[in-house]
């Protein structure tokens, strides 16, 4: 099947995140949580950020929504964890320029891994805010955690 | 009607909102499919070229009340055929392997 979920090795690659999520389930400590919504389809993400020191520490999250969603909070999670907030906001920057490409931009394997997968999703307006839910909330979420003044320091 | 309500019942998972006869119940049926999400089956089913609405269709209240994030919805009039209803069920079977 070719479409949303592309070619066979990005389908693959969404489904085993979908089927096995990582890091998923909410952890303390956490120094801000969101809760980021679809209204329009009715995907909902709650999302912690713990920060330690200018390192992103964990994002933990629980939700319920479609696989594009959920896998895309699964990756999320590989991918900025244990990296500087300034790393994980450029990383969440060339994502959303991906999804935003209409499915004109190669993704850039070297910055995103497994995030590629979601190239075959740009072409789908409807389903872009799906992929760009987490990444949206983390943003929302560091940004808070960054302001946060009991954060705790390396 | 008589004849998609049983076929539906065959796909592994699928819950029919609703009436189970033809009894008290319009030409359409709505319906989810274990914990798939109706966006995953309603793409999957457009990319084998069936066309099903899927969402809260403009009720999410009733959404609420069947505990479900959305549902898929089929319709049928006097001219959808057997066959078009086989395509439908066997592309259901699909989607449960896919995702399952």
């Amino acid at each position: 099947m070719s479409g949303l979920f592309g070619d066979a090795m990005y389908q693959e690659i969404i489904l085993d995140h979908y089927k096995h999520p990582h890091g998923r389930g909410l952890r303390d400590p956490f120094e801000a949580q969101v809760h980021h919504v679809n209204p329009t389809c009715g995907d909902e993400l709650t999302l912690r950020v713990h920060l330690d020191g200018s390192t992103v520490a964990d994002v933990s999250y629980d939700g319920a929504g479609c696989s594009i969603s959920q896998a895309s909070a699964s990756v999320l999670h590989e991918l900025l964890v244990g990296e500087t907030v300034e790393t994980a906001f450029s990383t969440v920057d060339t994502f959303v320029e991906l999804l935003q490409s209409r499915g004109r931009i190669e993704p850039d394997e070297e910055v995103l891994d497994d995030a590629v997968a979601f190239a075959g999703v740009a072409k789908y307006p409807a389903r872009v805010k799906c992929a760009l839910l987490a990444w949206m909330a983390f943003k929302d979420a560091t940004a808070q955690a960054v302001a946060a003044p009991e954060r705790t320091k390396a | 009607m008589a004849y998609a309500l049983p076929r539906l019942h065959e796909v592994p998972g699928l819950t029919i909102i609703g009436p189970d006869t033809t009894e008290a119940r319009g030409g359409t049926i709505s319906f989810s499919l274990g914990a798939i999400h109706p966006h995953d089956v309603g793409q999957y089913l457009d990319e084998l070229g069936i066309a099903v609405r899927v969402g809260h269709h403009c009720a999410r209240p009733t959404c609420v009340r069947f505990g479900v994030p959305a549902t898929t919805r089929a319709s049928f009039y006097l001219y959808t055929t057997e066959a078009e209803i086989d395509a439908l069920v066997e592309g259901l079977h699909q989607v449960v392997r896919f995702f399952g």
